[in-house]
């Protein structure tokens, strides 16, 4: 495995415009980035880049709002609402042990489940209907906008995936016809301190098998390559950061990378960050793909679901949830 | 927990779409897999009239001149035409060493266009079917064919269930299977000769294998204990078992049962076994909810391509002789 300490750039669109030999060339560009460094950026993607900025100003809105009125949806066990400042230690993070709090807010937006969906009215851990602000005209539409054109975008890269580990395309197919995905919309204020141990979002791995990062004006998001140096993601026009975490990790038995980064903000404004992080299907298996194990190289996880998984996960990491559950 | 008894399956409340048939059904079906292997399944939904069309045009090929059927002599691809005594189960697992098989029959694949790249290209196990000039012979066997496959994508939801899978987790895997419709003939075998069989013991190599209603008896099966028993008549109820690649996909949850066939009818017997697996690029290894890391896969991950090949060239003569002629 070679390393790299240049994170990739990506043209996705000749494999979007249908080019032949596109698809396996861009995939192959994809392994190189998911075992070398496990970031890489795309260009060409297909996102307008009003419908990002207008995702942008939707942040900006939301928290603006008067904290007792963001405090009314308050992010539950499905980790969906909202996240108050300094709500969250990242005490699961394999990179960087205890850490302060995080330095910043978000809004946490699941899939838009209508009330009368079977998992909404059972109450299923994480498919529960979205917790919306009031009296945002246009916010919610925006959002769930987004959120589909993302969920279809991710469609469009697991063949890549598929065939970067020596698949057939169809091979992700079938596990994300109904993603699990989440759309975090993160409010980063400026860090005046120069306190070592206190970031926007301390160092971690993400657990997603992978996240679309929304192409920011606004620099602060740094990775930490192969090395182990830390190296800030450069500014590129119109591109999205993609990155795995630990499910991807899962699903290729460590063939693909789960690279630790971390935020921070120090622009002297304020910073809001689009995250979107996407899982399959809540109901898939999540275990090493066939191309991966084999009777001399045994899986090295045991196979998970995502509930198992993130509410493991959920436990460790939000102080909120904790005390809720202690409540 | 093993069983002597090749359960029986009714698929009708599942087929209906009854609520909780799925998963019931399935359970029947993770029993009959683990503890014999065979199951017979009923109102599959499979009309009388196509299953005996099928066995009007099976007798309709046999009855033609040798050389008629020589003519479409079995190629690469296996399809076409397996005189008797063409193969010998050199691979068996069962019982060596037996006198070549007492039958002869006609594969047919799925039918492609002859556009189709993989046909254009030549690619193994994807080439054109070889007809025979029996007017009617060829719509009815591929309608029987989409037919056995719309019933293959049906049940292969029961098989995920019965592995703790999500419904569709087979899905894409089957949405354009590979399968082989064997047509064979068995003549009467007279006397009881301990290593002549109509088809000597041996597991299939299929992910499964759907047997057609038989009115003439001569299928055997081993169970768990050793013990080979008949299976018996039952009206209009196909006869499922599970293959080599079906091991493989469950890390050897599922079985692949030795069976024989023998006609002692004192007639003809004709056989019609549909023998499906997954999509020709679709990977062969075992489904996540049978391994881990203290129960690694047991088998190398393989494709139908790599491991039929591999099974075909020791067990067909007839294709030896084929690659001898390539050889030349």
């Amino acid at each position: 495995m070679s390393a790299t300490e240049t994170i990739p750039v990506v043209d996705l669109g000749p494999y979007l415009g249908g080019e032949p030999g596109a698809m396996e060339h861009s995939a192959a560009e994809l392994r190189f980035a998911l075992t070398s460094i496990g970031f890489y950026f795309i260009v060409n993607h297909g996102i307008p880049a009003a419908q990002s900025r207008g995702v942008f100003d939707q942040a900006a809105r939301f928290h603006g709002l008067p904290l007792e009125r963001k405090m009314e949806i308050r992010i539950d066990r499905h980790n969906v609402g909202y996240l108050p400042m300094r709500g969250d230690t990242l005490r699961t993070s394999t990179v960087q042990t205890v850490t302060r709090p995080n330095l910043n807010e978000a809004l946490f937006v699941a899939r838009d489940l209508p009330d009368d969906h079977p998992d909404v009215l059972a109450d299923r851990r994480f498919r529960s209907a979205n917790r919306w602000p009031a009296g945002l005209p246009g916010f919610r539409e925006t959002v769930v906008a987004y959120c589909e054109a993302m969920e279809r975008l991710v469609q469009k890269l697991v063949p890549l995936y598929a065939l970067a580990l020596g698949l057939p395309a169809a091979y992700f197919d079938g596990p994300f016809r109904e993603s699990q995905y989440k759309l975090r919309m993160t409010h980063y204020p400026n860090q005046d301190s120069d306190l070592d141990d206190e970031f926007g979002i301390a160092p971690h791995t993400d657990t997603s098998f992978l996240t679309l990062l929304a192409p920011n004006d606004v620099p602060g998001l740094s990775i930490r390559t192969q090395s182990g140096r830390w190296i800030d993601a450069p500014a590129i026009p119109g591109a999205y950061v993609v990155n795995g975490g630990q499910l991807l990790q899962r699903w290729t038995n460590d063939f693909f990378l789960a690279t630790p980064h971390r935020a921070v903000n120090r622009s002297g404004g304020e910073r809001y960050a689009l995250a979107f992080f996407c899982d399959s299907n809540i109901d898939w298996p999540v275990a090493a793909v066939p191309t991966t194990v084999g009777p001399d190289r045994p899986p090295k996880y045991p196979t998970t679901w995502y509930t198992d998984y993130m509410t493991l996960y959920q436990k460790r990491t939000y102080d909120l949830l904790s005390e809720q559950a202690a409540e | 927990m093993a069983t002597e008894t090749i359960p029986v399956i009714d698929l009708g409340p599942y087929l209906a779409g009854e609520k909780g048939a799925m998963d019931r059904t399935a359970q029947e079906l993770r029993f009959a897999l683990t503890e014999i292997g065979f199951y017979f399944i009923v109102n599959h939904g499979v009309g009388r009239e196509k299953i005996a069309a099928m066995f009007a045009e099976v007798k309709r090929f046999h009855d033609q001149p040798d050389e008629k059927k020589l003519a479409l002599k079995l190629d690469q691809h296996n399809t076409g035409y397996l005189p008797m005594r063409g193969n010998t189960l050199r691979t068996s697992t069962v019982q060596a060493g037996t006198k070549a098989n007492l039958n002869e029959a006609f594969f047919v694949k799925r039918e492609m266009a002859p556009d189709d790249p993989d046909v254009l290209s030549g690619r193994r196990f994807r080439g054109l079917n070889r007809w025979p000039d029996l007017p009617g012979f060829r719509d009815t066997v591929v309608d029987y064919c989409n037919e056995m496959e719309r019933l293959v994508q049906k049940m292969v939801r029961l098989y995920a269930r019965a592995l703790d899978l999500p419904a569709n987790y087979f899905d894409t895997a089957f949405s354009e299977p590979m399968f082989s419709m064997r047509m064979t003939h068995y003549p009467p075998q007279d006397g009881p000769v301990d290593d002549e069989f109509g088809l000597a013991p041996h597991t299939d190599t299929s992910f499964l294998t759907l047997l057609a209603p038989n009115k003439v008896q001569g299928l055997s099966i081993r169970t768990q204990s050793g013990n080979w028993i008949d299976a018996p008549a039952i009206d209009n109820a196909y006869v499922v078992n599970g293959g080599q690649m079906l091991q493989r996909y469950t890390n050897d949850l599922f079985l692949a049962t030795p069976h024989r066939a023998i006609n002692k009818s004192g007639g003809e017997r004709y056989a019609l076994p549909f023998f499906c697996d997954s999509g020709i690029d679709w990977p062969v290894a075992a489904v996540p909810t049978t391994v881990g890391p203290d129960k690694p896969p047991k088998y190398p991950t393989t494709w139908y391509s790599d491991y039929m090949t591999w099974y075909l060239k020791r067990n067909y003569d007839v294709l030896n002789d084929a690659d001898q002629q390539a050889a030349e």
